[in-house]
């Protein structure tokens, strides 16, 4: 049987497409004004490099904010339930998920089965999402070559404010004041979304392991951040922003 | 008696110079990143005007948040303190005082004799303070002096925010902008979200008669008006709003000495 999930983000756009259980294709790309035009372009990058047309595919799941805009048949789907579903099938053992995508943050808690039992979420601050730490790059003029060589930042500056509107001021002056490295800036503004992160997750109690995924999860620092605070083991897969796409591939097989 | 105020904000820093109970002069400028070195202007700014010197300053009291750092200052008092002090001065009747600045946003209660009974501050938030109408003026290429009206002067209808969050906000508008939408729509939108945070924030501390607004966004006419409809009542403001602070600070200076005297 095959099967596409669709994620339709605020900023990216994934689909990808499942032949039982073994991910044939995936694509990402970034969410257009009308949203249904970029989960088109994504299923047809995703069936072109599967070698598959639409008229193979049996069942169609979609997720994400932009989830009712998909232009095909397909069955809708809570993010929650995905971001578990797509984590249990890479981590079998996982109990729990932290999503941080563009502007929201998710945390979600299941039983040893997989059902979600609880979650929390953030969509009304931009304080601890991706759009935080995008904006502060950018006052950091750290480009994602850089960021490689971040692990080797010597000393950490805190970052009082917690609005992004007042952190962005506060990296700015700590800039024109001198003397502090940006690298160790870049340092105290993931661990300022680490903390953030936590206080979320930390309201569900989760006990095991916990995978990270979304697009934030691709920034190791902001890892190594959130893993100081955190008790459990965290698990973040290689492609972090397909994972919510591909839980929606694995409920559509389920009819 | 020769008294001064020096209140330092986290955007402008105030002088203001008090003879008995009249005001000599007062300064306003930008907040440099050496919070010592704007007193230092702020004042030099102030007592030029006046033609006087810092010898004939006989005490100083400073405020704001850069207050423990003025080097001339005798004494440091909180900038609530001095907002209900000089409040008071302008608007004896005054019990209720909000405070907006560029970063924050307080409300004050008080009694009559201009006394903190209690307060509710938000210093966490932008969408809470003026930095949310700053972000949003910006956007629309406007400048900060024109936005209150144009926000009064609707054209379609107010253009509701449904974000809170001040990055998300700047998005949202942007989006509205893009279909269309008047900038004046738009801006009473911004307007009545953040009036309505505001008006939150003095619920919590309780209104009660007069309500007086003071600090940078108190010269805003769209926030005035929304706050005047959503309490039902006048509200008070100064010629200068900004100086509120820093009055309070040479009024409590001028207490020190008399006290000294007796």
């Amino acid at each position: 049987m095959i099967t596409l999930g669709i994620d339709v983000g605020s900023l990216t756009t994934k689909s990808l497409i499942l032949e039982d259980s073994n991910i044939l294709s995936s694509a990402l790309l970034p969410t257009s004004e009308d949203a249904s035009i970029s989960a088109t372009k994504a299923t047809e990058q995703a069936l072109k490099s599967a070698g598959l047309s639409l008229n193979q595919i049996d069942h169609i799941a979609s997720t994400g904010i932009g989830k009712s805009y998909v232009p095909y048949p397909t069955r809708l789907v809570a993010e929650a339930r995905c971001d578990i579903i797509g984590s249990r099938f890479l981590y079998p053992s996982a109990r729990g998920v932290v999503d941080i995508g563009a502007d929201n943050a998710r945390a979600v808690k299941c039983d040893p089965k997989g059902n979600v039992v609880d979650f929390a979420s953030n969509d009304k601050c931009a304080a601890g999402t991706g759009v935080f730490l995008d904006t502060m790059a950018k006052v950091l003029e750290i480009t994602p070559e850089e960021l490689q060589e971040l692990h080797q930042a010597e000393e950490e500056v805190s970052i009082a404010s917690t609005c992004a509107v007042f952190a962005e001021s506060e990296v700015v002056s700590l800039i024109h004041k001198g003397g502090v490295n940006r690298f160790d800036i870049w340092k105290g503004i993931n661990n300022s979304i680490a903390g953030r992160i936590y206080s979320l997750v930390s309201k569900l109690r989760i006990e095991g392991e916990i995978a990270v995924i979304g697009g934030v999860a691709r920034n190791a620092d902001f890892i190594a951040s959130l893993g100081k605070m955190m008790e459990s083991k965290l698990l973040v897969p290689p492609h972090p922003q397909i994972v919510g796409a591909l839980g929606a591939a694995i409920i559509a097989k389920r009819g | 008696m020769i008294t001064a105020g020096v209140d330092i904000g986290s955007l402008t820093g105030k002088t203001l110079i008090l003879k008995d109970d009249s005001i000599l002069a007062w300064s306003l400028i930008p907040t440099g990143y050496n919070s010592a070195e704007t007193a230092n202007r702020a004042t030099a700014e102030a007592l030029e005007k006046v033609d006087l010197s810092a010898s004939d300053l006989e005490y100083v009291v400073s405020t704001g948040y850069g207050r423990v750092v003025v080097p001339f200052a005798n004494k440091n008092i909180t900038e609530i303190s001095c907002h209900a002090k000089g409040a008071s001065w302008f608007h004896p009747g005054v019990r209720t005082i909000l405070d907006m600045g560029g970063q924050d946003c307080k409300a004050i209660r008080c009694n009559a004799s201009g006394k903190v009974t209690g307060f509710a501050l938000n210093d966490k938030c932008a969408a809470g303070a003026g930095r949310y109408l700053e972000v949003i003026a910006a956007l629309l290429g406007m400048p900060l002096q024109e936005i209150g009206q144009c926000s009064l002067d609707v054209v379609k209808g107010a253009i509701a925010i449904s974000s809170t969050c001040t990055v998300f906000a700047r998005s949202e508008v942007l989006r509205y902008l893009r279909q269309g939408a008047h900038k004046n729509d738009v801006l009473a939108g911004a307007h009545e979200a953040l009036a309505t945070r505001v008006y939150g924030l003095l619920k919590r501390v309780g209104i009660e008669k007069e309500l007086m607004f003071t600090g940078g966004i108190a010269k805003n006419i769209g926030i005035v008006k929304r706050l005047e409809e959503k309490t039902e009542m006048e509200v008070k403001t100064v010629f200068e709003p900004q100086i509120v602070g820093a009055l309070g600070a040479a009024l409590f200076a001028r207490e020190s000495l008399e006290k000294g005297a007796q």
